[in-house]
């Protein structure tokens, strides 16, 4: 199998944000998220410092980060498949630690080192083709596994719902949608805008709109305004990082919705893809800080006056007391359920 | 204008407010609506004086707010409530607000820490936390930016050292311990306060975050508020921009709402003038 092949089979069942990055030949193509909802243009990635580079200045994010990281460990190996093996490991493994260590929050050093492992034994034997199927095994258990946190995220949702979520789920809510859809329930949504790269209102919302769901962009004070009104009858966001303990690290502003749903009696599900085992709790999650530029600068222009500062926590945490469940592509469970059976974080979702 | 950091001017035949675009003289209900829909009177306790003020220079005001605004706007609310009282109540906020408000001097004196303020603009409360010391973080307030553009800019302007976040990130830094203090200001009916958007998200967080929270308002006994059901929501095409800029796809729908409605339960504290 190869990777190329898998983007084609999943291209028409996978909306744009959830295969925001795809390989042919020598190039890495990865979808401009800073350019949506405007022009929906693709950069081209030649080598890992490009990769990087799109990470890092967040052109790329969540799943499309994941896909980068995996699409540019092929490429790479690509490119230096005329040297010996062990010079080919170990410039992919230096470039699997400069892709992993682009952000801290999201554990990419995790998934880049996974491709890494993935290769390493085909690549020893020189034996690429072996090497590549493996990646391209992965990318498509990647994809299936979307699908399945869609049908499970319907499961939890019921025919009139109004679904309140957060940043941008890579894809993530309009194939939950669809998935109500071919339930025969009919749901629509509130996004919040989430400032200051507004993945809400650019993303979000364009893609729940271009796929013909109703949705409306509220900002991000409003949040606790529209559950107490009785707008929101669940509320469903990603999730970058989850500790043992079942405390999770999502887009800033997650757990002041979180406080909001659970004063409020609203269900409040995250779709989590993994367990990071050697992170505890959410105390012990490393929460990037960006430059507070971000914050107040808006293509070239200055929001705020001149004397004013800024932070930009990128992440929060939001404990697992206040969760109530999570979607896996496996199905739902509790964190609570999840750690009283401790086999279950054995597991990547 | 008796005070640097005073947004609000009542004058004999007009209300004076700074906004972020500038001075703007206030005649009519008309043209106090759009500031108070646009932010540019920010808090509840200079909406109150100014529409009590307004009360008594536009005959047509409570009609208007009936008509334009609903009968259950908060403005519509208040000018019910203030209608045949408008010039006693004035002279009643005159008389003790400077005494009462001062109050958030001594919460915040033997403060250590950092404080978030939100829908803040009284003057006196102002007063209070430049002299305080304390680290002031600033939600941004979208749609219009108004806080970071205007009270963020006036509090450094007078020597305060001044935090601008966005509107999403005051519940971590309550989270994480960054911030100690949270103070809002209102109007209060019974067990609730009326408080600018975000007011609700923010005082919920402090709650369960265990950081103490302040609210300072003027109580109008008799309330007309039961729950935020009653606040309108509408839709608002300013939610679609951010300066100028469109932000989401262009045929994006809003939800927007000018005010919450905040139980009071989750403040520690709540300093009132009465009014009405």
């Amino acid at each position: 199998m190869v990777l190329e092949g898998v983007y084609e089979k999943y291209w028409d069942i996978m909306p744009p944000l959830a295969r925001a990055s795809y390989i042919r030949r020598n190039t890495v193509y990865i979808l401009d998220e800073t350019q949506l909802p405007h022009r929906i243009v693709y950069l081209e990635s030649r080598n890992y410092i490009d990769s990087y580079n799109a990470i890092k200045e967040m052109r790329t994010r969540a799943g499309g980060q994941t896909l980068t990281i995996v699409n540019t460990m092929v490429l790479e190996l690509r490119k230096t498949k005329e040297k010996e093996p062990k010079e080919i490991l170990s410039h992919l493994r230096m470039v699997a630690e400069k892709l992993g260590s682009a952000r801290p929050t999201a554990p990419l050093m995790k998934i880049a080192l996974k491709i890494y492992g993935l290769m390493e034994k085909p690549v020893r034997k020189r034996d690429f083709e072996e090497a590549e199927h493996r990646v391209a095994l992965f990318v498509k258990e990647y994809f299936d596994r979307k699908l399945g946190f869609a049908k499970h995220a319907a499961e939890v949702l019921e025919d009139g719902y109004t679904v309140l979520t957060h940043c941008n789920i890579s894809g993530g809510m309009v194939l939950v949608g669809r998935e109500c859809r071919r339930q025969g329930k009919n749901v629509s949504f509130i996004a919040t805008e989430t400032r200051p790269y507004l993945q809400g209102a650019r993303l979000t919302v364009w893609e729940l709109i271009e796929d013909g769901f109703e949705v409306k962009l509220i900002p991000d004070n409003m949040a606790a305004t529209v559950i107490s009104e009785g707008l929101v009858d669940a509320v469903i966001v990603g999730s970058d990082r989850c500790a043992r303990n079942g405390d999770i690290a999502n887009k800033i502003g997650t757990y002041q919705i979180a406080l909001a749903a659970f004063e409020y009696n609203i269900p409040f599900y995250v779709w989590v893809t993994s367990i990071d085992l050697e992170t505890c709790c959410g105390e012990k999650i490393p929460i990037e800080y960006r430059r507070e530029e971000e914050i107040y600068m808006l293509h070239g222009k200055r929001l705020y006056p001149e004397n004013v500062e800024a932070v930009y926590p990128a992440f929060d945490v939001t404990p697992a007391k206040y969760i109530t469940a999570f979607i896996t592509s496996y199905g739902i469970v509790t964190p609570q359920l999840a750690r009283k059976h401790r086999g279950l974080w054995r597991i990547d979702f | 204008m008796t005070s640097k950091l005073s947004f609000l001017e009542l004058r004999e035949r007009e209300v004076k407010v700074i906004t972020p675009d500038g001075e703007v003289s206030v005649k009519t209900c008309r043209e106090l609506v759009k500031l108070f829909v646009k932010h540019g009177i920010l808090g509840f306790t200079d909406v109150f004086k100014a529409l009590a003020k307004i009360l008594t220079l536009d005959s047509e005001c409570l009609r208007f707010l009936r008509e334009k605004l609903g009968d259950k706007h908060a403005l519509t609310n208040i000018a019910e409530l203030l209608s045949d009282k408008a010039e006693h109540a004035l002279k009643e906020i005159i008389g003790s607000e400077e005494k009462t408000f001062r109050e958030i001097g001594d919460i915040l004196k033997d403060r250590e820490g950092n404080v978030v303020i939100h829908g803040v603009s009284n003057s006196i409360v102002l007063e209070e936390l430049v002299k305080s010391k304390c680290k002031i973080y600033i939600p941004e307030f979208r749609p219009y930016l108004v806080q970071a553009k205007l009270v963020a800019k006036t509090l450094a302007d007078n020597g305060a050292k001044v935090i601008v976040v966005t509107d999403n990130m005051v519940g971590y830094l309550m989270w994480k311990g960054d911030i100690k203090l949270m103070v809002t200001e209102g109007i209060s009916f019974g067990d609730k306060l009326a408080g600018r958007t975000g007011t609700l998200t923010y005082a919920i967080a402090s709650y369960y975050s265990k950081v103490p929270a302040y609210s300072v308002s003027y109580n109008v006994i008799q309330g007309m508020y039961t729950n935020n059901i009653d606040v309108p929501l509408e839709e608002s095409n300013d939610v679609k921009y951010l300066s100028g800029e469109l932000i989401t796809h262009e045929k994006a729908r809003t939800l927007y709402a000018h005010y919450d409605i905040v139980p009071l339960k989750y403040f520690k504290r709540n300093i009132f003038i009465r009014v009405v």
